[in-house]
């Protein structure tokens, strides 16, 4: 009996979910349990007797406070229409600002590039003009070495032997 | 000014009523307000029901409540996309709120026993007013027994007649669970009443 209350309460609930009639079968049943026909009476008074209470209750209060309400809708809504403008802005500011970075170091470095382009030259034709001697016999030696008259000779001959064993 | 929820008023759909406030961009006419108004009218008392149930009955908070939803609603109406009904979305914001205001008053009151060195109490108290008077004492008194959530759901479910789908959307909780717990929770209730005289 106890397992049938168990169902039929289940029955019950599911009756006041669905808004539906109850089935035959726990109509049966409540005939015959008071248990079960006390539960349903008591949840069905409970929710009548519950909203007429709160409706006594909440009567004592006023119309809702409308004055709270601002004179307009919320600023952010106003500010959302400019939202894609801002965003607009902000990326052309980041583009100029790192364009102008760029652009600047650019300048910079080709700057700096230039002169130490012309302060290696000047170390370069320095170190030949000291060292022309030297130069000038290691030519020689080479030449001595491979029977040639100039290293450039001696390279074109190099490359061309190259291309034949290719 | 009484507050009535006529079948006249129901004729106007909901949805035809924030689409007439939130209007085209001048939402602060006096045609567009007078839209949020007559919304809000109709489902203020469903509104309060909620409120007063879920906190305890304090009038005093239930304002404080009822102002923040009004405003809430105002600005945030205008985003609404109308994938639930606005009942359902109304519910939803005064339970939160209800919430927040309990927790807010939970944390005041642990805040002022630390401070007087009393053992902390982490209850939001029924309001006393409330439990004196005769009429409906005994009811408010076996509903303040219940849990938040059991409360919330006996309300939306058994004395506003939602669905169980709506109530799922209101609770964040599956249909499956809003069932069974609305079921324990009539059951709870229904042992409640067997020990008292309703
Ligand atoms: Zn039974």
């Amino acid at each position: 009996m106890k397992k049938d209350c168990r169902n039929i309460k289940d029955m019950i609930q599911e009756s006041l979910d669905q808004g539906a009639a109850l089935p035959v079968l726990v109509e049966e049943h409540l005939k015959n349990c008071p248990a079960c026909r006390s539960f349903k009476e008591s949840l069905e008074q409970f929710s009548m007797k519950l909203k007429a209470s709160l409706n006594k209750e909440i009567e004592t209060l006023g119309p809702p406070k409308f004055s709270c309400l601002p004179e307009r809708l919320s600023e952010r809504r106003g500010h959302r229409q400019f939202l894609p403008w801002i965003a607009a802005l902000i990326c052309f500011a980041l583009i100029s600002m790192f364009g102008y970075r760029g652009y600047i170091s650019y300048r910079t470095k080709s700057f700096l590039r230039e002169e130490n382009r012309l302060f290696v030259e000047s170390l370069f034709t320095q170190s030949i003009l000291e060292q022309e001697d030297s130069l000038e016999n290691i030519a020689l030696s080479t030449t001595w070495f491979q029977g040639s008259d100039t290293v450039s000779e001696l390279t074109e001959d190099f490359s061309l032997e190259h291309e034949i064993n290719l | 000014m009484r507050i009535t929820e006529t079948k006249e008023t129901k004729l106007v759909d909901d949805e035809i009523l924030i689409r007439q406030f939130v209007g085209t961009g001048l939402h602060h006419s006096a045609g567009n307000r007078k839209a949020f108004t007559t919304l809000m009218e109709r489902h203020i008392k469903g509104m309060r029901r909620l409120l007063f149930t879920l906190l305890n009955g304090n009038m005093e908070d239930m304002e404080d409540a009822e102002q923040e939803i009004l405003i809430s609603l105002f600005n945030t109406l205008p985003h609404f996309r109308f994938k639930s009904s606005f009942k359902t979305y109304l519910y939803r914001l005064c339970r939160n709120k209800a919430i927040d205001l309990i927790r807010k008053k939970n944390r005041e009151r642990k805040i002022l026993f630390s401070i007087s060195g009393q053992p902390s109490s982490n209850l939001y108290e029924p309001e006393a007013e409330v439990l004196k008077k005769e009429r409906g004492n005994r009811i408010f008194k076996l509903l303040f027994k219940l849990r938040e959530e059991e409360r919330s759901l006996i309300l939306l479910k058994d004395v506003e007649g939602l669905s169980i789908k709506e109530i799922t959307k209101i609770l964040s909780i599956p249909e499956g669970t809003v069932k069974s717990r609305l079921h324990r929770s009539r059951e709870k209730l229904a042992e409640l009443m067997a020990g008292e005289d309703i």
